[in-house]
C-alpha cells in the first residue's frame, strides 16, 4: 500500500467533507439571518399577528401563525 | 368495481389513453440501445433481458401519472373520494385497469422486442415470465406515486422520480430472474419468488398509501 | 382543524411554536458548542491514531465516511418518525421538522457517497462500485432529492405536510426491501475479490476516532435541525404577515 499516495485521498475527503459542512452550515444560518430580518422589518410596520392583536374574523390559512 | 374496471380499461384503449404511446416508448427504447452499444450479437444476447426489463419500467413510470390525473381533471377523483367503497379497493381496481391496458401490451410485445436483442427462446421465455409478474409490482407502487403528486402540475415527472428509487428492487430482482433463466449458476426460481413477493407486498402497500396520500391532498 | 390539545401531553408544550423557538434560542448555541468541542477532539484523535496495517491511511476516510452514512439513514428515521407525527397525532412542529430534515440528510448522504468513493479508488482501484453500501446509499440519496423536490413544488405547507408525510412513510418502509434487493443483487454479480470495509474487525484503536466523530456530526445534525426548524417557523411568520399586510392593503383600497 502507498501511503504517501493514498494521502491524497484522505486529504480530499476531509477537504470536501469540510466543504460540504460549511455550505450547509453557511446555508442554514443565512437563512436563518435572512427570516430574522424579514421578520424585524415586518414587524416594524405595525403588523400583528394573529395570537397579537386577536382580531376575530382572521381565515383558517393563519394557522400556521399561532404563535 | 366490475364498472370501474371496464370504464377505466375503455378510457385508456382510446385516443388520448396512453396506452399506445407506452408500448411505442418501450419500442423506442429497445430499439435505440443497439445503436449506442453495438451490434456485436453475443453482446445483445447477454444484456437483451436487462434491457428490455429497464425499457419497459421506464415506459411504465412514463405513463403512471396518467392514473389519477384524468380523474383529476374531469372530477371523477373527488367522486371516487366520497363513494362508501373504501378508497384502497377503488385505487386496486384502478391499478388493475392501469395494468391489463399500459402494462400487458409491454409483456406481449416482449418477445418481438427480444428479437431485436438477439435472445434466444429460453431467454425470451424468461422475460416475459419476470416481466409478466413483475410489471404489477412497478403499477402497484407507482399509484401511490401517483397519489402524491396527484395535485401538482406538472406532477409527471415528480412521478417518475419520486417512484424511480421504490422500483429498482423490481428491477433487480426482474431482470436478476430473467438473467439468471440463460446463467447456469445462478438459479432462477428465488429472485422469481422474491418477485413475485414484491408484488404482492406492493399489492397492498401501494393502494393503501395511494388512498391515504389522495385523501391528504383533498383535505 | 390543529387541534393540539389531541398531542400527546409530554408533547403539548413543544407543539406551541413560540415555546419552541424560545427553547431553540437557549439550546442552539451549547448545542453549536458541544458539536464544536466533538468535532476538535474527533478530528485530533482521527489524525493521531494509527494507520490500519491492511488499509494504510485510507482508514482515516472512514472516520467521516461510517458516521456520514449512519446518519443518513438517521436523519430518514427522524423524518419518518415526524411523518408518522404528522399523520397521526397531527403534531403542528412535526410537518416542520420533516420537511427542513431532507436538506440535511440529502447533504450527509452525499457526503458519504464522496467519501465512499475516495475510499473505494485505493481500495478497489476505481471510482465507483455497486456494492451493497454504496448502492444502497445512493438510492437512499435519490430518494432525499425526490423528497426536496416534492417539497419545493407543494406551496401550501397545510396540505403538503401530509401528502410529503405519506411519501416519506413509503420511503421509509420501503428501506429494508431496498436493502435485501441490493444485497441479493450484490451476492449474485460478486466481484472476484472480496475486500471488507474496514478490516476484518474494528479495533478499540479505530472504535474510539470513529464513536465521537460519530456523536459529532450527530450533534451537528440537530444543531442545525433546530436552526433549520425555527427558521421555517420564522418563516411561515413572515409568509403569514404578508398575507395580513396585503389583506389590510387591499381593505384600505376598498374603504
Amino acid at each position: 500500500m502507498e501511503l504517501a499516495h493514498n494521502e491524497g485521498y484522505v486529504l480530499a475527503s476531509y477537504a470536501l467533507t469540510l466543504i460540504a459542512m460549511i455550505i450547509i452550515i453557511g446555508w442554514v444560518l443565512l437563512d436563518s439571518r435572512g427570516r430574522q430580518r424579514e421578520l424585524k422589518r415586518l414587524e416594524e410596520t405595525g403588523i400583528r399577528r394573529r395570537s397579537a392583536s386577536r382580531t376575530a374574523g382572521e381565515t383558517s390559512t393563519e394557522k400556521t401563525v399561532d404563535a | 368495481m366490475t364498472a370501474l374496471l371496464l370504464r377505466d380499461l375503455r378510457l385508456s384503449i382510446r385516443a388520448g389513453g396512453g396506452a399506445l404511446i407506452g408500448v411505442l416508448f418501450f419500442m423506442a427504447v429497445v430499439a435505440v440501445i443497439p445503436f449506442g452499444v453495438g451490434p456485436d450479437l453475443n453482446l445483445l444476447s447477454r444484456i437483451g433481458p436487462p434491457i428490455l426489463w429497464i425499457g419497459a419500467l421506464l415506459a411504465s413510470l412514463l405513463g403512471l401519472d396518467r392514473l389519477f390525473q384524468a380523474d383529476r381533471e374531469d372530477g371523477s377523483l373527488d367522486l371516487m373520494l366520497m363513494q362508501e367503497t373504501p378508497l384502497v379497493l377503488t385505487v386496486f381496481v384502478k391499478c388493475l385497469a392501469h395494468w391489463l391496458s399500459h402494462s400487458l401490451p409491454l409483456v406481449i410485445a416482449s418477445p418481438l422486442l427480444a428479437l431485436f436483442m438477439n435472445m434466444d427462446a429460453l431467454s425470451v421465455g424468461a422475460t416475459a415470465l419476470t416481466l409478466l409478474v413483475g410489471t404489477p409490482a412497478i403499477t402497484f407502487i407507482g399509484a401511490a406515486g401517483a397519489a402524491v403528486a396527484v395535485s401538482l402540475p406538472r406532477g409527471g415527472l415528480l412521478v417518475s422520480i419520486l417512484v424511480l428509487p421504490l422500483t429498482i428492487p423490481v428491477l433487480i430482482f426482474g431482470a436478476g430472474a430473467a438473467y439468471a433463466a440463460t446463467q447456469d449458476p445462478s438459479p432462477f426460481l428465488p429472485p422469481f419468488l422474491y418477485l413475485i413477493a414484491l408484488t404482492l407486498i406492493f399489492a397492498v402497500i401501494g393502494p393503501l398509501a395511494a388512498a391515504l396520500a389522495l385523501r391528504a391532498s383533498s383535505d | 382543524m390543529t387541534d393540539t390539545s389531541l398531542a400527546i401531553r409530554s408533547f403539548s408544550d413543544l407543539a406551541n411554536p413560540a415555546k419552541f423557538i424560545a427553547l431553540a434560542g437557549k439550546l442552539i448555541p451549547w448545542m453549536a458548542g458541544v458539536t464544536a468541542l466533538l468535532f476538535a477532539v474527533g478530528l485530533w484523535l482521527s489524525f493521531t491514531t494509527d494507520g490500519d496495517y491492511q488499509q494504510g491511511e485510507t482508514v482515516r476516510i472512514m472516520y467521516i465516511h461510517v458516521p456520514a452514512a449512519w446518519l443518513s439513514m438517521m436523519c430518514y428515521t427522524i423524518m419518518a418518525a415526524s411523518a408518522v407525527g404528522t399523520l397521526v397525532w397531527r403534531h403542528p412542529l412535526a410537518d416542520v421538522s420533516a420537511r427542513v430534515a431532507a436538506p440535511l440528510g440529502a447533504a450527509f448522504t452525499f457526503v458519504a457517497l464522496v467519501t465512499g468513493s475516495l475510499w473505494g479508488k485505493p481500495m478497489w482501484g476505481t471510482w465507483w462500485v455497486w456494492d451493497a453500501r454504496l448502492t444502497s446509499v445512493f438510492i437512499l440519496f435519490l430518494m432525499y432529492l425526490g423528497l426536496i423536490a416534492f417539497n419545493r413544488a407543494m406551496d401550501d405547507p397545510s396540505r403538503a405536510a401530509r401528502v410529503s408525510a405519506v411519501m416519506i412513510l413509503i420511503g421509509f418502509v420501503n428501506i429494508p426491501i431496498i436493502k435485501f434487493s441490493v444485497d441479493w443483487f450484490n451476492t449474485l454479480h460478486q466481484p472476484a475479490s472480496v475486500v471488507r470495509m474496514g478490516g476484518p474487525a474494528v479495533d478499540s484503536e479505530f472504535l474510539r476516532p470513529l464513536l465521537i466523530m460519530a456523536l459529532a456530526f450527530t450533534m451537528l445534525f440537530f444543531t442545525l435541525h433546530m436552526m433549520a426548524m425555527r427558521t421555517e417557523i420564522w418563516r411561515r411568520r413572515v409568509a403569514a404577515m404578508r398575507r395580513i399586510a396585503a389583506r389590510s392593503a387591499a381593505r384600505g383600497q376598498e374603504g
